[in-house]
C-alpha cells in the first residue's frame, strides 16, 4: 500500500467550510463547530469531558449526533444551526 | 363512515396526483436537510406492499372479486400506523401516498409508529351491511400476519368506521384464539376505543388553530371563523372552536353552505343535518356556496373537506389570517408561496389533522396496558403532544425561514432518516 501525503498549498481552493454556533445548555454556553467537506459535515461540541463528534451528509443529523451527549434533540439540534449555505 | 363532505370545485382540481405531490414533498424536504442519497433512497420508496383479490358472495348469490391494498411505507421508529378506506376510486399509488404522509405525521408528533395505509376498492354504501361485514372480514383474513398489535396497526379512514374496526379486531381475534384489542385504533369504546376518538382531529384542528390565532396576536375568544366541511372532522372543529368562543360565522358541506355575520350555533346545525342530511337552508342563515367561502375576510379558516382546495388559481382570493388543514392537502404546492407572502399563516395537514393519530396512539397504549383513561385525560395530553409539535414546527420555520408546510416535513423526514440510520442496514 502507497500513501501520498499532499500538504494543502497557499492559493489552493479550500473544499470545507467552516461553520459555528453557540448553544446553552443547563446554564452552560457550549460551542458547536461545523465542518464541511466536499461529501457532508463533521460536527463537534465541546463538553466537559472532551469534544464530542457527529457525521453525516446533513449538518442537521450531524449536529444532532454531536449534541446528543448534552441532552440536545433533533429539532433543537435544527433549530440551533439554522440556515446554512447548501 | 368517516366522510369529507365537500365536492372539489371543477377550477380548484389539483393537476398532480397524490403520489407526485407526496414525493415533491419528501424531496424538498431532502434537500433542505442535505440528506445522504443512500437515506433518500430508502425512504422514497414504501417498505412492503400487498395487493389482494378475494371473492365475496354477495346476498344475491353472485360472486363479487374485490382488490384491496396495504403498503408500510416505513418502520424504522415503530410498528406500522394508518388508516383502511373503501372508496371506489382508491389504487396502490393513492395508497402509497397517504401511507408515506403517514410516516411523516407520525414523527412530526413523535408517536412512535411508521406510516401504513390500507385500501379496498368499493363503494360502501352501495353493499348491504352484511354484505359489507363479509367484505371487510375477508379483507381482514387476507390481511393476516399483515398487522397486528407490534406489526401495523389500522384505523378508521374514508369509507370506514368503529364498526368496521370491530369486525377487524374480532376477525383477527378469531383466528388468533384469543382477544387482541390492539389490532386496530378507532374502535368502539366498549370494546376497548379511547374516550375522545371521535373528536379527536376535530380537536387538534382547534389546539393548532388557537396556537396560529395567538401567533397572528389574534385571540380565539372572538376570532371570526369559516368553516369548509361539516362532516366528522369539521363539525367537531366547529363545535369546539364555537366553545372556546370563536365566532363561526360561514360553513359548507356537500349541500351547500350557510352564513350569518352574526354567528352560527353548531349544535342546531348538526341538528337540522340529522334531520335534512345538509345544513343548506337551516333557520337564521343566508346561503354561501366554497368560492365565497374561501374568499371570506375572517380570522380563522377551517379547511375540512377535500383535497384542492386552495390553488393557485384563488390563492390570491384568500383574506384569513390563518388556514387550518384539516382535510390532506387542500392547500395545493403552488399556492403555498402565495399564501406565504401574503402572510397568512398555514398550519398544514400532517400537523393540523394529526389529532386522530395521536388519540390512537392513547388507544394502542391504554389496550397494551389494559387501562382507561378518562376523556379529559386524553384531551389534556392531545394538547401537550400536538401543542409540543407546533412549537417545533414554528421554531423551524422562523430559524430557517421556510413556509410551516417545509418545516414540519424536514422535523419529520429528520426524524425518520435518523431512526434509519441509527438502526443500520440487515445484514
Amino acid at each position: 500500500m502507497s500513501l501520498l501525503l499532499e500538504i494543502d498549498a497557499p492559493g489552493t481552493e479550500p473544499a470545507w467550510q467552516i461553520e459555528r454556533r453557540f448553544v446553552t445548555v443547563g446554564g452552560v454556553r457550549r460551542t458547536l463547530r461545523l465542518v464541511r467537506f466536499a461529501t457532508g459535515w463533521v460536527a463537534s461540541a465541546d463538553t466537559i469531558s472532551g469534544p464530542t463528534v457527529g457525521v453525516d451528509r446533513s449538518p442537521y443529523l450531524a449536529a444532532r449526533r454531536a449534541l446528543e451527549p448534552l441532552g440536545v434533540g433533533l429539532v433543537e439540534a435544527m433549530t440551533v444551526v439554522g440556515k446554512i449555505g447548501g | 363512515m368517516t366522510t369529507l363532505d365537500t365536492p372539489r370545485p371543477a377550477a380548484a382540481i389539483a393537476t398532480q396526483s397524490a403520489l407526485e405531490s407526496a414525493l415533491a414533498q419528501f424531496d424538498r424536504a431532502a434537500d433542505h436537510l442535505q440528506l445522504a442519497p443512500e437515506t433518500r433512497a430508502i425512504l422514497r420508496v414504501p417498505k412492503r406492499e400487498w395487493t389482494v383479490n378475494f371473492p365475496v358472495r354477495m346476498n344475491d348469490g353472485h360472486i363479487e372479486v374485490f382488490t384491496g391494498y396495504r403498503v408500510q411505507h416505513n418502520m424504522a421508529r415503530g410498528p406500522a400506523k394508518g388508516g383502511i378506506r373503501f372508496h371506489p376510486s382508491t389504487d396502490l399509488d393513492e395508497v402509497r401516498a397517504l401511507a408515506m404522509w403517514m410516516t411523516w405525521k407520525c414523527a412530526l408528533v413523535d408517536v412512535p409508529f411508521g406510516g401504513a395505509k390500507g385500501g379496498l376498492t368499493v363503494d360502501p354504501h352501495r353493499l348491504e351491511p352484511d354484505e359489507l361485514q363479509r367484505v371487510t372480514r375477508r379483507f381482514a383474513t387476507e390481511l393476516q400476519g399483515v398487522i397486528g398489535p407490534e406489526i401495523d396497526i389500522p384505523a378508521p379512514d374514508v369509507g370506514t368506521n368503529a364498526q368496521t374496526m370491530a369486525w377487524i379486531m374480532d376477525t383477527v381475534s378469531m383466528h388468533a384464539g384469543h382477544t387482541v384489542p390492539g389490532v386496530v385504533t378507532g374502535k368502539p369504546v366498549s370494546l376497548g376505543g379511547s374516550e375522545g376518538r371521535a373528536d379527536a382531529t376535530g380537536m387538534g384542528v382547534m389546539f393548532t388553530a388557537e396556537r396560529a390565532l395567538r401567533e397572528a396576536g389574534l385571540n380565539m375568544n372572538g376570532a371570526t371563523v369559516a368553516v369548509q366541511g361539516f362532516g366528522n372532522v369539521g363539525e367537531a372543529a366547529a363545535r369546539l372552536i364555537h366553545e372556546r368562543g370563536g365566532k363561526l360565522v360561514a360553513i359548507t358541506d356537500v349541500g351547500g353552505g350557510v352564513r350569518n355575520p352574526d354567528g352560527l350555533d353548531p349544535y342546531t346545525l348538526k341538528r337540522f343535518l340529522d334531520e335534512h342530511g345538509t345544513i343548506a337552508g337551516a333557520p337564521n342563515t343566508q346561503p354561501i356556496d366554497n368560492a365565497e367561502l374561501l374568499a371570506l375576510d375572517v380570522d380563522l379558516l377551517v379547511l375540512a373537506a377535500l383535497e384542492g382546495q386552495i390553488t393557485g388559481n384563488n390563492a390570491e382570493d384568500v383574506r384569513a389570517r390563518v388556514i387550518a388543514e384539516g382535510a390532506n392537502g387542500p392547500v395545493t404546492p403552488d399556492a403555498d408561496p402565495i399564501l406565504d407572502r401574503k402572510g397568512v399563516i398555514v398550519v398544514p395537514d400532517i400537523l393540523c389533522n394529526a389529532g386522530g393519530v395521536i388519540v390512537s396512539y392513547f388507544e394502542w397504549v391504554q389496550n397494551l396496558q389494559s387501562f382507561a383513561w378518562p376523556a379529559a385525560t386524553v384531551a389534556e395530553r392531545l394538547e401537550q403532544v400536538i401543542g409540543r409539535a407546533y412549537d417545533e414546527v414554528s421554531a423551524v420555520r422562523q430559524r430557517e425561514g421556510v413556509e410551516a408546510r417545509l418545516a414540519a416535513h424536514m422535523i419529520a423526514v429528520g426524524r425518520v432518516a435518523e431512526a434509519q440510520q441509527i438502526r443500520g442496514r440487515y445484514p
